[in-house]
């Protein structure tokens, strides 16, 4: 008996204890919640005002008279773009991205940036560009009145973030998703996101935005190096067999490791630590990486740059300069740029990875090199003086040099470039050297591994 | 007491108190004396966490020079072309040392690590590729880098790795966990600009995957045992 009152009283503790733990975890997990609730609320009450001020800036660049305001507008469209981009991957979703609503805000930026950038240089928008201003407009209207249909469907009533799937005992209850809107159903959406996956399928039925300076959405172009001719797999083996050898490797048999696709089709071989994709298209090398450990230090970082540019050189890759030397201890990262008439190339370039222990080229990647070269005709237009009257009078150049930079969407520029000094901090400037504008600026910052250009 | 002896304590205690000053300004500097298995103190824990900056796992930062951060300096100077002896003399800080600091100004002036996105980076190459050879590891980081550039996502480094949905290290809570220093690695290896994955957008394991939409997506390579698309 006494056994028994025991047993029922110590369960009896228990009980309270795990009602209590049960209590307390509960009260958790709803602080949790509303936690989350307010986070995903705020995400969303942002991108509602970020999407309506954008395009209140977008109607004003429109409309603007004088340059300078339609350059403030413009920026500011840039600059709303990119903040409604980021609320939006702040959103609750199961899988991906909203993948052409993104893309057309990105649009927006891109256009109104490139846009802005013309009308510094002095160059009004034409025809054509007022005309395409004017499509992205209407089609951000909808874009965003599609959006407030959702932030008012969200205040009357609770909707849900995302779909949850049906839980087993309530079969039958089907959520509404983007393959509705294709197939042309007006159901009334169970969640935002699927709301915003609607909103999304019924751009991608729009044609797309064509203009002018516009990034290709593939992130390799056609490569403008390669040569015409295709290798096979022995005449590929071959070519890496030769590459490896002039790195210093002797008697290392390769064997085949697959196959390549997309712009850079290829074979792939491998050695123990070794692994190197042959391009179809000419046989050239375009990637090379070997994992050996490495040995005591023994150069400096300049010492192993130039070691490297020796080995490219002896490889018949001659004229090339190392820049972006990166010093990481036991090895360095570099570019090789290709100097055409004393003229660095920036974007014709191979990326290293070289060895402090012997210099020994351990990482190459050319693909950059095939991309961009290209035969160019380098005769500047203005002359090294015209071009320094454009600098600041406040600035102290160290250095001048000249150079083919990159632009936004594949585009290049023939520049001078002049490192100057000012308050302490070196930048280097580009002053086109056909127009004389003012194409580029970056800082040089010196990080732990060597010069740093922001 | 006489005033004479007074006097003679009071200098005694301001003596040892200076001198206990000076040996603990000392004693916390890093680089001072060679550090080894047993080694204690705030010069120990320093180095912990410049080891730990650079992904080598010492364990707790407890200023106490045990098994685990020996095996990381062991890590460490293997990986830096050092003679592989454990001990944290001279030269492994001040390689250390230079490859923690800060990013300064062409005058010298301190602005700071500026290594908070290859950390994230890093985090998330460890979490997604901490098995897979080297090169698939700079592949994922690529991923990363390739997507913020593209128009349909997001446009940094934080906001594509944080992105809703996108990598699953992020839903489980995987990429919490320090980075491996081969991840630190590869991710500033793909900072640099260095891609062999050929400009992929996706990666996945065909052996866990079912999802229809990356076994739709061209393939480009395949790197360990990962299959990387566009």
């Amino acid at each position: 008996m006494k056994n028994k009152n025991f047993w029922i009283s110590a369960l009896a503790v228990l009980l309270v204890f795990s009602l209590l733990w049960g209590f307390s975890e509960n009260r958790r997990a709803a602080d949790l919640k509303i936690a989350t609730e307010n986070q995903n609320q705020r995400a969303f009450n942002d991108f509602v005002s970020n999407l309506d001020e954008l395009e209140t800036n977008l109607a004003k660049s429109k409309v603007a008279g004088t340059p300078l305001q339609q350059v403030y507008y413009l920026s500011q469209t840039k600059l709303q773009s990119e903040i409604t981009v980021k609320d939006l991957s702040l959103l609750p979703a199961k899988e991906f991205g909203l993948t052409y609503v993104d893309q057309f805000l990105n649009q927006i930026g891109e256009f109104s940036e490139s846009l802005s950038q013309q009308i510094v240089k002095g160059n009004r928008p034409n025809q054509e560009q007022e005309e395409t201003l004017s499509s992205i407009h209407d089609r951000l209207i909808e874009v965003n009145r599609k959006i407030q249909e959702i932030a008012v469907n969200l205040q009357a009533s609770n909707i849900v973030w995302v779909d949850q799937p049906s839980p087993p005992w309530m079969p039958g209850k089907e959520t509404a998703t983007a393959a509705q809107a294709e197939e042309g159903e007006a159901s009334k959406p169970a969640s935002v996101r699927s709301s915003l996956e609607q909103l999304d399928a019924s751009l991608q039925k729009l044609p797309p935005l064509t203009y002018s300076g516009q990034k290709d959405t593939h992130a390799t172009p056609e490569p403008l190096g390669l040569p015409d001719f295709k290798v096979d797999e022995e005449n590929a083996r071959q070519a890496a067999q030769e590459f490896i050898k002039s790195i210093g490797y002797q008697n290392i048999e390769l064997k085949s490791n697959g196959t390549t696709n997309g712009v850079f089709e290829g074979y792939s071989f491998a050695a123990e630590n070794i692994s190197i994709d042959v391009c179809k298209r000419g046989g050239v090398i375009t990637f090379f990486r070997d994992e050996r450990p490495l040995g005591l230090q023994q150069l400096s970082a300049e010492q192993a740059a130039a070691k490297a540019i020796q080995t490219l050189n002896d490889m018949g890759w001659k004229s090339f300069t190392a820049t972006a030397v990166e010093d990481f201890g036991g090895y360095i990262q570099m570019d090789a740029v290709y100097v055409q008439d004393n003229v660095r190339i920036y974007p014709d370039k191979i990326h290293l990875v070289v060895t402090k222990d012997n210099g020994q080229i351990i990482g190459y990647n050319a693909t950059p090199y095939w991309l961009y070269h290209q035969q160019r005709n380098l005769i500047p237009q203005i002359t090294r003086e015209q071009a320094k009257s454009k600098l600041r009078n406040d600035v102290q150049i160290k250095e001048s040099n000249m150079a083919v930079i990159s632009l936004p969407g594949y585009a290049e520029a023939f520049c001078y470039e002049y490192r100057v000094h000012k308050d302490g901090e070196d930048y280097l400037i580009y002053i086109n050297a056909q127009d004389g504008t003012e194409e580029k600026i970056q800082r040089i910052v010196i990080t732990p591994r060597g010069e740093f250009f922001q | 007491m006489s005033l004479h002896s007074r006097k003679g304590l009071l200098l005694a205690v301001i003596f040892s108190a200076l001198l206990l000053l000076i040996s603990s300004v000392g004693y916390a500097a890093l680089g001072d004396r060679n550090l080894a298995r047993g080694s204690r103190g705030p010069e120990v824990t320093e180095l912990q966490k410049r080891l730990q900056m650079l992904g080598y796992v010492v364990g707790p930062i407890d200023g106490i020079f045990g098994r685990q951060t020996e095996s990381a300096v062991r890590l460490f100077q293997k990986e830096h072309g050092l003679t592989v002896d454990g001990i944290a003399g001279r030269n492994t800080i001040r390689e250390l040392k230079r490859l923690t600091g800060q990013t300064v100004t062409t005058g010298g002036k301190a602005i700071g690590y500026k290594s908070s996105d290859v950390n994230l980076l890093a985090r998330l190459v460890s979490a997604e590729a901490k098995g897979e050879p080297y090169r698939g590891q700079v592949a994922v980081a690529a991923v990363v880098l390739n997507r913020v550039k593209d128009p349909n996502f997001p446009n940094s480094i934080p906001d594509v790795i944080y992105q809703p949905g996108a990598f699953s290290p992020v839903a489980n809570g995987e990429i919490w966990k320090e980075p491996v220093s081969s991840a630190v690695k590869a991710a500033n290896e793909a900072l640099a600009g260095n891609d062999p994955s050929y400009g992929a957008l996706f990666f996945f394991n065909p052996a866990k995957t079912t999802n229809k939409y990356l076994w739709s997506r061209p393939q480009i390579i395949k790197i360990g045992n990962h299959i990387f698309c566009r």
